[in-house]
């Protein structure tokens, strides 16, 4: 039996970007369902996608490590990741762990799309 | 998870054996803090919290500690001792402190410097007040403790 938990990926466009909006949770269970989410817009060469976690509840470093290759990848093809609606747990992780200053972090999605 | 309720005693001391399948202890793990954070009455950031320090251990232990050992156990002990939760892991790894063999990431480098790895003891030791390991016969047992906030102290 495998069990995971919940994560859903929605996509959504906006002018700028494509937004994709994360509800569950990201840990070792399902790292896999984000990966999968984000390789079409990998594929397909996008310059900028912008994570709005804003209905993420929990996240674990092994969630962090998919954000930070996923942000490597979208750097290597001259594209940008960015980050944004972080609840205050999730804030603590980014801030501990220092992704705050290595990720693209912004308040809220408009904030994101207005520095883009 | 329908029968959980049955390991919470009531002295408020939980005890659970988690699998030595990561999806499955993780899965489980969730739900046992929830739970327990509601009967305990815990609130604000602890749950979560507690949640990511026994997650970053369990992950450890499932995917190193307990890979080659025949009959893994995991054992997870949660209480509330006035404004403390108490966190046990039991593993019947090899001896074995994560707490001071693992390396502490620099937290300092840029997106291509920055190593992928390490996070999780880092984890522990900033998301727990307290942390310490001893090998009691001849088990590996991780005690946490996290305190309650203001919130929680009614």
């Amino acid at each position: 039996m495998t069990e995971q938990s919940h994560l859903a990926v929605r996509a959504e466009d906006s002018d700028k970007a494509t937004v994709l909006c994360l509800t569950g949770r990201l840990d070792g269970t399902n790292t896999a369902i984000l990966e999968a989410a984000v390789a079409g817009h990998l594929e397909a060469g996008e310059t900028l996608l912008l994570f709005d976690l804003e209905n993420l509840i929990y996240i674990s470093s092994a969630g962090l490590r998919v954000l930070l290759i996923i942000a490597r990848k979208m750097q290597a093809q001259s594209g940008k990741a960015l980050f944004c609606g972080f609840s205050e747990e999730i804030s603590q992780v980014f801030e501990v762990s220092g992704f705050k200053d290595v990720l693209s972090v912004y308040r809220g999605r408009a904030d994101a799309l207005a520095a883009a | 998870m329908g029968d959980l309720a049955k390991h919470v005693g009531d002295t408020g001391v939980l005890s659970i054996d988690l699998s030595p399948d990561l999806n499955e202890a993780l899965t489980v793990l969730a739900e046992v803090v929830e739970r327990f954070a509601e009967a305990e009455a815990v609130a604000g950031t602890v749950p979560f919290r507690l949640n990511l320090v026994l997650d970053e251990l369990v992950t450890n232990c499932v995917s190193y500690a307990l890979r080659d050992v025949p009959e893994p156990q995991l054992r997870l002990r949660l209480r509330r001792c006035a404004n403390v939760l108490v966190a046990e892991l039991e593993d019947n790894g090899p001896a074995f402190d994560p707490l001071t063999e693992a390396s502490t990431p620099d937290t300092t480098l840029d997106l291509d410097e920055r190593n992928i790895g390490g996070l999780g003891v880092y984890f522990v030791k900033q998301f727990a007040a307290d942390a310490e390991y001893e090998c009691v016969d001849g088990l590996n047992r991780i005690t946490l403790r996290l305190n309650l906030e203001a919130d929680d102290n009614d």
